[in-house]
């Protein structure tokens, strides 16, 4: 049985029925509010007595905020009748032994409980996810805005089909470069969103909020692939892979990939991370995160990638892997591009003619090295041989002319 | 639903070995309709008066300027009882914060508009005035002295609770007005609902009850017959009832023989006087 | 036609501008016009719009709980009310069944629709419900027709 508990903040309620929300013996007290939002949740909102909204900050809008009539009258008496219907839902539980009746049980018994939706509203950012009420509501909210966002994203930019067939998200996938001190980049970044390359310039911290996982520990994969990098002698693009990491055990506590943790864990880096560095006149490129639930905790063996290209339909398969989630970002060349390049070692960047044209580059005709390109160091020799072969096309022109 | 399918089984199997014809017979369940609305809970009365609240704090301001024409007496009377809400002086601290003055209207608050009426409500009277009304009050059987023949009276409405209901009078058809009442009588010291034999199992079943009604409770009573299908049937030992519903709608239930006692009860008083009650539960209406 | 001569002469008139009190935009309007800008006025959301409702974190949940608590207590209600319909159904259902096997005439009278001669109609006498009851709240004085 659930015992009747006296709490200062809900005395008001009167005495009468059971409050099994206020009942922190049994269940988590993450599904309690703080004591002084309690207190204005269980009692009037009165600012003439000094009873102003504890979530308002400031004296002067608690003043004059004024909570609509009768809406605390008709709260209190919802209030009995919700934790009447969630006290048959915890007597139902006890007897319950079906783990999966179990938990929709504990969603059901708390779905109302004004307090766990207070949480769930405001607080969302620090929730027990071993809570499976919790678990419901964040689901929920980020069906409601963030998949459809992430799902627009990825189809519109053409990230599915052109890295992986498709996708059914079961996670959201959030990520941020704390490197950053700009306000404009510090926080979680929107699927799609241009960076530039200095904002990208150290590996991202990635949360993977797993809605299926149970308090269990996982192991999941993460994928960094662009498959925007030009490939000149097939006239095509080719996939890249930028940061690869495997065998990452997560649960809902412990849900965020750091890189402060990867530099105890080298063995999880199958590829170092390496930021995108487009060319100069490319059309924008997308970096592809994907997030792949390995099946069945079976380890994917760590073998580091040597090469850059990447076939990640192949790899997919291979390990046998799930995809969960993704994220997007696109980057341009941008003034900060050199310097990254050259941070990480990189040659000088390349810089292609604005137009792409309708036929492939004749490399042959060319008789130029590949990839074509101008920059300071070689656009004289570039010129000279191309003044050569016109020099030479020209001098046969006339040849066969007078003939 | 599996009682039914026993009945059924039972049904056919006492058919095909007693080859008795069974007597049928109509019972009547008559009922009054509730004159008024029903009892709300508590929560509902809650609820709408908070729903009437947001309504009201979210309508527009009342436009007084096309109701009352500047200058005229009128207009003089609705503002004597409609006081503006003070004037915003930025050097004064407000105690329920600064307010949003547009046409005369604090537009964060629901807006109170009093209309000219011949009479006070009793929020406006004096002390002494209440204490006048009330001793007229006592003087006049309690009841407040008002014209019956002005237009402009206070409307004071009918009280819910009738006298039947102080008196706990079970005969009466005024008795808990917001409630179905069924009609139950007493036979050999037993309460049922009227029941009627089919002599020459002939008659239509609600012809007989109709029939049945008026010779136990004389012919002056307007009814109305829901329907001629039978809503529901009760065996036993060889006898069929089968149930016919119908409303009293105006009229007077006079038992004829004045031995036989009868009662107007809502569905909860029922439980206690009808034995089979849990079987005919369903067939009675909660409100 | 104007002639030649006409416009000539008006070429020559001076313009003598003379400032009077002004009668024009002093936000006077006549009785008929300031009639309908009133009516309209009333029509128009202008100044009269109340602020909107911008409830507080508390007050919000506050709201969430009694629309859960309202759904709730309604789900219920009809619950209830659906389960008495579907046992009035199946408990007509059986009785009629039962008519049928039991007697065929009553049965079969059971079924039949009134005639057109025989008062069976909805009755206007019927009354839905009000507020407060009616000063006279039952009809005692009901005569059958003969």
């Amino acid at each position: 049985m659930i015992k009747t508990i006296q709490n200062k903040s809900i005395k008001s309620l009167g005495k009468r029925f059971v409050r099994v929300w206020a009942d922190t013996s049994k269940r988590s007290s993450s599904l309690n509010v703080a004591e002084d939002i309690k207190s204005s949740l269980f009692n009037e909102i009165t600012p003439e007595n000094g009873n102003g909204a504890a979530s308002i900050p400031d004296y002067e809008s608690k003043l004059r905020y004024h909570s609509p009539i009768g809406i605390h009258e008709a709260f209190e008496e919802s209030y009995k009748i919700l934790s009447e219907d969630a006290n048959v839902k915890y007597q139902q539980l006890e007897k319950e032994t079906d783990p999966k009746k179990i938990e929709n049980l504990q969603i059901e018994a708390e779905q109302y409980n004004p307090e766990v939706l207070y949480n769930a509203e405001f607080n969302h950012d620090s929730l027990n996810k071993t809570q499976p009420i919790y678990r419901q509501l964040l689901q929920k909210k980020w069906q409601d805005k963030d998949l459809m966002i992430l799902m627009q994203r990825l189809e519109t930019m053409h990230v599915i089909p052109d890295t992986l067939p498709t996708l059914n998200p079961t996670a959201d996938v959030k990520i941020k470069f704390n490197h950053n001190t700009d306000p404009r980049f510090i926080g979680w970044i929107e699927p799609g969103t241009k960076l530039p390359a200095f904002a990208v310039s150290q590996p991202p911290t990635i949360q993977i909020n797993d809605f299926e996982n149970k308090n269990q520990d996982e192991l999941y994969t993460v994928l960094l692939v662009n498959p925007d990098v030009p490939d000149l002698h097939a006239n095509t693009y080719q996939t890249n892979l930028h940061y690869g990491l495997v065998n990452i055990s997560l649960n809902n506590i412990n849900d965020t990939i750091k890189p402060q943790w990867l530099l105890n864990n080298e063995d999880c880096i199958i590829q170092d991370y390496l930021p995108l560095t487009p060319f100069k006149n490319l059309p924008y490129q997308r970096a592809c995160l994907w997030v792949f639930k390995q099946n069945g905790r079976s380890e994917v063996t760590k073998k580091s990638i040597k090469s850059r290209s990447f076939d990640i339909g192949k790899f997919v398969t291979q390990n046998n892997l799930n995809p969960i989630g993704a994220h997007l970002w696109r980057q341009e060349f941008d003034r900060s591009v050199n310097s990254i390049r050259e941070m990480y070692g990189l040659p000088k960047g390349e810089v292609f003619l604005k137009f792409r044209h309708d036929e492939p580059i004749n490399t042959e005709f060319l008789r130029i090295e590949l990839p074509y390109k101008f920059n300071n160091e070689n656009r004289h020799k570039y010129e000279k041989q191309a003044s050569e072969i016109e020099a030479v096309a020209e001098k046969e022109h006339n040849e066969s002319e007078s003939n | 639903m599996n009682k039914h399918l026993s009945n059924g089984i039972l049904r056919k199997y006492s058919q095909s070995t007693t080859n008795n014809i069974p007597k049928i017979s109509s019972t009547l369940i008559l009922s009054r309709l509730p004159v008024i609305t029903t009892e709300l809970s508590k929560f509902e009365k809650l609820f709408y008066k908070y729903q009437e609240e947001l309504w009201r704090r979210l309508m527009w301001t009342f436009p007084k300027w096309f109701y009352f024409n500047q200058g005229t007496l009128a207009e003089l009377r609705y503002k004597q009882l409609n006081k503006g809400s003070m004037s915003y002086d930025p050097k004064i601290l407000y105690p329920r914060g600064i307010p949003d003055l547009k046409q005369g209207r604090d537009r964060r608050f629901r807006q109170y508009i009093k209309a000219p009426k011949p009479y006070k409500e009793i929020d406006e009277l004096s002390q002494e005035q209440i204490k006048e009304i009330e001793e007229q009050k006592l003087k006049n059987n309690g009841e407040e002295l008002i014209n019956k023949d002005d237009l402009t009276r206070k409307i004071i409405p009918n009280q819910r609770v009738t006298k039947a209901d102080l008196n706990k009078d079970d005969k009466s058809l005024e008795r808990r007005l917001e409630r179905t009442l069924y009609l139950i009588i007493k036979v050999n010291d037993s309460w049922i609902l009227p029941t009627f034999e089919n002599e020459k199992n002939s008659t239509s079943l609600h012809e007989l009850a109709e029939s049945g009604l008026y010779k136990i409770g004389g012919d002056k009573i307007n009814y109305y017959n829901v329907s001629r299908i039978p809503c529901h049937v009760k065996e036993s030992n060889n006898n069929k009832e089968y149930f016919i519903k119908s409303h009293i709608l105006s009229g007077i239930y006079e038992p004829q023989d004045k031995k036989n006692d009868y009662k107007w009860l809502t569905k909860e008083e029922l439980k206690t006087y009808l034995p089979n009650f849990n079987e005919i539960e369903h067939l009675f209406s909660e409100v | 036609m104007f002639s030649k001569s006409t416009i000539l002469n008006t070429n020559n008139t001076f313009k003598v501008l003379v400032r009077y009190k002004r009668t024009k935009g002093s936000g006077e309007v006549n009785a008929a016009t300031q009639k309908i800008v009133n009516q309209l006025s009333v029509l128009s959301a202008s100044r009269k719009q109340p602020k909107l409702l911008n409830l507080c974190n508390e007050d919000l949940i506050k709201h969430k709980t009694i629309m859960n608590a309202w759904n709730l207590f309604k789900s219920k209600k009809n619950l209830k009310r659906e389960e008495q319909l579907r046992k009035q159904y199946e408990s007509m259902k059986n009785a009629m069944e039962d008519l049928k096997n039991t007697n065929k005439h009553l049965y079969k009278l059971a079924n039949s629709k009134p005639n057109k001669k025989e008062v069976d109609l909805f009755p206007i006498e019927m009354r839905i419900p009000t507020d407060y009851p009616p000063t006279i709240p039952w009809i005692y004085s009901y005569k059958p027709r003969k």
